[in-house]
């Protein structure tokens, strides 16, 4: 049997990681004997491994700086009390961190208690009295009073809340009606708010009219 | 420097696997004088390897100091049934690729810095040490060795510098022997190329 050229070719490379016996070798071998093409790669071969080896050694063929071990041992040691060191690091950082979330956490919390009023989004945060401004300015104070409103034949809860500058919510809430059907000739309580301009210093003090001293009033 | 073997006295020279377990056992046992035989033994070949990867002696000094504070930690890890030479090769050929890959991360990170900055690029390539070669031919084949790409380019230190066997090749690397014999292969025609290009043939 015959070997081809490019079988040859192969089993030159093969040949150079020792990874050609027997037979096949001798084949290679008789081959190679009367083929010039095949010969002449296998020298260019052989001739490229021997310029790598040289060069090669003759770059790294270098002596270390010899290593003691003294200095691998106190290495070793170093390296030990830096891997507990990171530790601690990551430790105290990790929990530094975590105390700054908590901080932050604490103080958005009280911030919402503070406000004494649950806030919708859209709304402005109605300021409690607590909290109202203290300069002196000329402001407007509110003025509010309870009266009694006799209800009249062709009255709605709309219309009275209208009539009255309020809202029928307000109404609603002020008299603890569920619905808005309202009785002809029967009482309200409608609140009547003036804005009067006053000069005080602030805090203003509300003076909430005492529900059970009303004023009757019935409507011209 | 001559040592007491359960063999009896010998040179440092090839051990066999007796005496390698004993060797171990000892450093293991915190034997200071089997330590010092054992680094002996092996620190110019794993300076070597490691001078191979990154092209720097001080580079490699340190990997060397690296490997074999490793090899000392994790000697419980050994199992005999490898070689002991594979074994700390293998650790020493991790800790060269990854000071190899600090080095690229560094580059990448200059080069970055550079072109936001826009700083002048100093022209610092990391090329391996280059003795004066003289020979046009080694000069051809020592520029296409670096040019190979990391894979190939180890098969071929690890063969043809180090003259490790296919199989211990294997072992070292973790892939199977035909992928070392193609690597070996393609790497093998690619220099062969650069010596015909040089005569223009």
């Amino acid at each position: 049997m015959q070997l081809t050229h490019e079988e040859v070719i192969q089993l030159i490379q093969f040949n150079a990681d020792k990874a050609v016996r027997g037979i096949k070798a001798k084949m290679l071998y008789e081959h190679l004997k009367d083929c010039v093409r095949c010969s002449a790669y296998a020298s260019q071969f052989k001739e490229m491994e021997n310029v790598l080896q040289s060069v090669m050694r003759k770059q790294w063929n270098q002596r270390p700086a010899p290593l003691s071990i003294v200095a691998l041992k106190a290495t070793k040691k170093m390296r030990k009390n830096n891997s507990t060191l990171l530790i601690t690091r990551t430790a105290l950082i990790g929990m530094s961190i975590l105390a700054f979330i908590m901080l932050g956490w604490q103080i958005a919390f009280t911030n919402t208690n503070n406000r004494g009023s649950v806030t919708y989004p859209g709304m402005l945060p109605v300021p409690t009295p607590s909290t109202q401004y203290t300069a002196t300015t000329n402001t407007t104070a509110l003025h509010c009073e309870e009266i009694i409103y006799k209800v009249q034949e062709t009255d709605t809860l709309e219309g009275i809340a209208f009539h009255h500058a309020t809202t029928k919510e307000i109404i609603m809430e002020l008299n603890n009606m569920s619905t808005e059907s309202i009785k002809a000739f029967t009482e309200l309580l409608v609140p009547i708010c003036n804005s009067t301009p006053t000069s005080t210093t602030y805090p203003p003090t509300f003076t909430n009219t005492p529900i059970h001293e009303p004023i009757t009033y019935t409507p011209g | 420097m001559k040592v007491f073997t359960p063999t009896g006295v010998k040179q440092i020279g090839r051990m066999n696997n007796v005496e390698s377990a004993w060797l171990i056992n000892e450093c293991i046992a915190g034997n200071e004088d089997a330590i010092e035989l054992f680094v002996r033994q092996y620190e110019t070949d794993v300076f070597r390897l490691a001078l191979s990867i990154v092209g720097d002696q001080a580079e490699a000094n340190e990997i060397t100091q690296e490997t074999f504070l490793s090899a000392l930690k994790s000697f419980r890890l050994y199992q005999e049934k490898n070689s002991l030479r594979a074994w700390l090769y293998t650790i020493a050929l991790n800790h060269s690729r990854s000071h190899l890959r600090k080095q690229k991360i560094l580059e990448r990170l200059r080069t970055a810095v550079t072109t936001v900055f826009q700083l002048e690029e100093r022209h610092k390539q990391r090329s391996p040490e280059d003795v004066f070669i003289q020979d046009e031919k080694e000069a051809a084949i020592w520029n296409e060795l670096n040019k190979l790409d990391e894979r190939h380019r180890t098969v071929v230190v690890l063969r043809y510098f180090h003259d490790l066997s296919i199989s211990e090749i294997s072992e070292i690397l973790a892939v199977n022997e035909g992928t070392i014999h193609s690597r070996l292969h393609t790497a093998r025609e690619r220099l062969k190329r650069s010596l015909e290009n040089l005569h223009g043939e």
